[in-house]
């Protein structure tokens, strides 16, 4: 045997060593244990908490509601170890419970922050001041404009007297900044309202997104949190058309009424705009800019871990954020929320950057490419490629699973084994090739043969995963049956397998990172998620997820200025 | 129908085997115990032993419905013709050596009954069927080398705790304790139906097979039964991979041809 070969123990030491802490085992290989001896409900702080919550809820109100403690209301809680989660790259430790979406308030800042979103380019509006209005736009005006905007983004009046405005204190994280490709553009606009691409990447990506950008100014808009939480993500672009138009006519003296400001709104909130996300389709339609319209490129573009960790030292470490900010995103929110109802999937996602498992795993995928291709983005992505790094990094996870009871109970569902097993598969071919569409048929591989058919058993809704997880549109590029992993998103009809989600954008990073790419999809929208203003930090999703869990992360959107108490 | 004899399930490990064995709809399964007609009303909970079925519609002699193909193309079960309501069976597998496991119920099921509906999960499977059709197929996976009352479990609701740990008999946890290792016995009592509901008197579902069958009769690929490493299945599984994944970008390609150039290329490349 190579000697150079890692053991299960010694790959997995730092997974192993928290699983042994968290069901308090000395042995990781004992199949046996004890049940229904753990105290119930009592074992866990939280739903202690959530009991005497309750309790003071139903004596106020007069009848009850939330009853964990009756072992007849179904089942009855904690009769196994409920045991607590590790986040991944951080000291915290915290229950299930505190990685549902309603329970923690840095995921709901997470989606909050890439819903508020907008951006739109100045190009157009200047060119019809130039050529329409006959007005020169110069630095002096554009500063003259950014500060009129960030005033009404804020919802103050600029026109009538009577328009109501909006507290300040309710929308203090709302502003508008630009983007700025050109060095010598960007030194004579006011630094207050540029996105500083230039001290917020490493040297190269600032390199590559200047150029990428060029000599467009873009706009982007942040709206305030209170107004997507009152609205929906629809809101956006009009609240950014009305802002823009309304500090345009200001900033640039223009009549009310003119035929000129129809242009402006029409470059503003339609021609010139980026939507982060699209509408879904009929049946779960959603407006632009919810979760389930956001393709995976962007998700690995708004992810900034990248700026953290140099891709091209680490790339993995891009990998496995992008993955935990998207299967945040798209598989507990918008699968488990918008679309199942809000309960269940916390725990099942919660794989995804918790107990260093996944990351512990990663290795598989890493050391196979090392040793067998030397480097990142270096192999040809050949069907017969893809199915060797498949097998080899799932075979590696099944026999893992299989070595260490806890493990497997751990991740107890077989959508949480299968959608782990995916999106490393899927990753380590991504790291392997640079080729994002291999990553596609590789977690298709994953999910469809080599779980199902080794062990027999797939995950929730296992019979309907081959057709939901598209193996065949895997392959195909006409718009309403695959794209590119890029610009695809859960935002298909067929798409409806949850799993899924993480390996392809998994998948989609691991290709753009080994390549040393700058963006997956878009160098704007990366820069635009690099802006420091923002309440949710993008460079270290985990350790924000974190703060959330140990309610240390402060939101924004509160009302707390307009509750009874203070007003 | 003849076509559905043929068993192609590929392989020559012992694995592979057991799953041949598994979905061959001739297979006669080694019975292991002996259940009574009213033991097993009373596990699935549908209705009170000795009662009447309950119809959901009148027998198909007597409904007189519109001219139908069907009818002279289906021969209707014998529940589907008295009009039976449809009830349901959940098996709980664990990974700890289960006879069966859901993929393969869901291929056994389709092989071997007639008129049933199933659903899959990681650890269970629903099957659906008019109600003494299924008491049919509930008594002979039962009562055969299907199910070992240790490692499988009769579970309408809380179904989970296929992938965790075993207690100190060996059992696969169920947090609603629907039945329990004797020790006296030696057999596994069940004393609440599969919805979980308190029965009139416990039941008996046998004694646990030792470790050693389970592993002799499993049917899933794991270093201690047949490693996934070089098994014959990944050969098929390839070819299909290949074959969906050329024939997606180009539905009329020949895709042998095809692999074949890709070859040719990929040596001259070298």
């Amino acid at each position: 045997m190579d000697e150079d070969v890692k053991t299960n123990d010694e790959r997995l030491a730092n997974s192993l060593k928290i699983l042994k802490k968290c069901f308090d085992v000395e042995d990781p290989r004992e199949i046996h244990t004890k049940f229904y001896e753990f105290g119930g409900w009592r074992q866990s702080k939280r739903k202690t908490e959530f009991v005497n919550l309750a309790q003071n809820i139903a004596k106020e109100r007069g009848f009850p509601g939330y009853q964990g403690d009756r072992d007849d209301m179904g089942v009855p809680l904690g009769q196994r170890k409920l045991e607590p989660l590790y986040i991944n790259g951080t000291d915290v430790i915290c229950e299930g419970d505190d990685l549902h979406q309603i329970n923690n308030a840095a995921m709901q800042q997470m989606l909050d922050d890439i819903k508020r979103t907008g951006i739109n380019t100045l190009d157009m509006p200047h060119m019809i001041l130039n050529f329409r209005v006959g007005i020169t736009v110069t630095p002096e005006t554009i500063n003259r404009y950014l500060e009129m905007i960030n005033h009404t983004t804020m919802g103050g009046a600029v026109a009538q007297e009577h328009m109501a405005e909006i507290n300040p204190g309710l929308v203090g994280d709302s502003y508008v900044k630009l983007i700025v490709g050109d060095s010598d553009v960007a030194d004579q606009i006011d630094r207050r309202f540029i996105v500083d691409i230039e001290n917020n990447f490493f040297d190269w990506q600032t390199e590559k997104l200047r150029q990428g950008i060029g000599k467009h100014l873009y706009q982007v808009v942040r709206v305030p949190t209170i107004a997507v939480r009152i609205a929906d993500g629809g809101i956006v672009h009009r609240w950014a058309n009305t802002a823009t138009t309304l500090a345009f006519v200001a900033a640039y003296n223009l009549g009310g009424g003119n035929s000129v400001l129809s242009d402006f709104a029409l470059a503003a909130k339609h021609v010139q705009y980026i939507f982060i996300g699209t509408s879904t389709w009929p049946r779960r339609i959603r407006s632009p800019n919810e979760p389930g319209g956001i393709p995976f490129g962007y998700i690995s573009d708004i992810c900034q871990a990248d700026s953290v960790v140099d891709p091209h030292d680490e790339p993995a470490h891009h990998v496995m954020e992008t993955g935990t900010l998207g299967t945040i995103l798209q598989e507990l929110i918008w699968f488990g929320g918008y679309m199942a109802g809000g309960i269940g999937p916390p725990i099942a996602t919660s794989a995804a950057y918790t107990n260093g498992i996944i990351d512990d795993f990663s290795d598989y995928g890493r050391d196979y490419i090392m040793e067998n291709f030397g480097g990142y983005a270096v192999a040809k992505p050949t069907l017969d490629l893809i199915k060797s790094v498949t097998h080899d990094v799932s075979f590696q996870i099944m026999e893992a699973y299989d070595e260490y009871p806890i493990l497997m109970e751990h991740h107890w569902g077989g959508l949480v084994r299968l959608a782990v097993q995916s999106a490393l598969a899927s990753a380590a071919v991504g790291l392997a090739t640079g080729h994002s569409l291999a990553t596609l048929m590789a977690s298709t591989y994953a999910f469809c043969h080599a779980m199902k058919e080794a062990w027999g058993r797939t995950g929730f809704g296992g019979m309907e995963a081959t057709e939901h997880v598209m193996l065949a549109n895997a392959a195909s590029l006409a718009p309403e049956e695959g794209l590119l992993p890029e610009l695809r998103g859960p935002n298909m009809a067929t798409y409806s397998f949850p799993g899924h989600v993480d390996s392809a954008i998994t998948g989609c990073a691991a290709a753009h990172a080994a390549r040393g790419d700058a963006w997956a999809l878009s160098p704007v929208v990366k820069a635009a998620f690099s802006d420091r203003d923002m309440v949710f930090d993008f460079r270290k999703v985990r350790a924000e997820i974190a703060r959330g869990a140990i309610r240390e992360f402060m939101p924004a959107g509160d009302r707390e200025l307009i509750k009874p108490a203070l007003g | 129908m003849p076509e559905n004899d043929i068993n192609l399930y590929p392989g020559s490990d012992r694995v592979a085997e057991r799953r041949r064995f598994i979905l061959n709809p001739k297979s006669a399964f080694r019975k292991m115990r002996g259940l009574s007609d009213d033991d097993l009303v009373l596990l699935l909970g549908h209705r009170a032993p000795g009662s009447k079925y309950e119809s959901v519609h009148p027998s198909l002699d007597e409904l007189n419905f519109p001219e139908d193909p069907i009818k002279y193309l289906v021969e209707p079960t014998a529940g589907a013709r008295a009009g039976d309501k449809f009830r349901y069976l959940q098996m709980t597998d664990s990974v700890y050596f289960s006879p069966l496991t859901p993929w393969f119920r869901a291929r056994l099921y389709h092989s071997r009954y007639r008129g049933i509906d199933t659903l899959m999960y990681a650890g269970r499977e629903l099957l659906e069927a008019r109600e003494r059709d299924l008491e049919k197929c509930a008594k002979e996976q039962l009562e055969t080398e299907l199910f070992d009352p240790a490692r499988t479990s009769v579970r309408g609701i809380t179904v989970h705790g296929h992938s965790l740990r075993l207690d100190e008999n060996g059992m696969m946890f169920d947090a609603r304790q629907r039945c329990m290792y004797d020790e006296k016995s030696g057999e596994v009592i069940y004393t609440k139906d599969q919805q979980v509901k308190l029965m009139d008197r416990p039941v008996s579902v046998g004694k646990p097979m030792d470790e050693g069958e389970l592993k002799d009769r499993a049917i899933v690929y794991r270093p201690d039964t047949v490693s996934y490493r070089g098994a014959e299945i990944w050969d098929v599984m390839d070819n299909l991979f290949d074959h969906i994944i050329i024939g997606s970008f180009d539905p009329d390609l020949n895709v042998e041809d095809f692999k074949e150039k890709m070859r040719r290329e990929d040596e001259k490349g070298r």
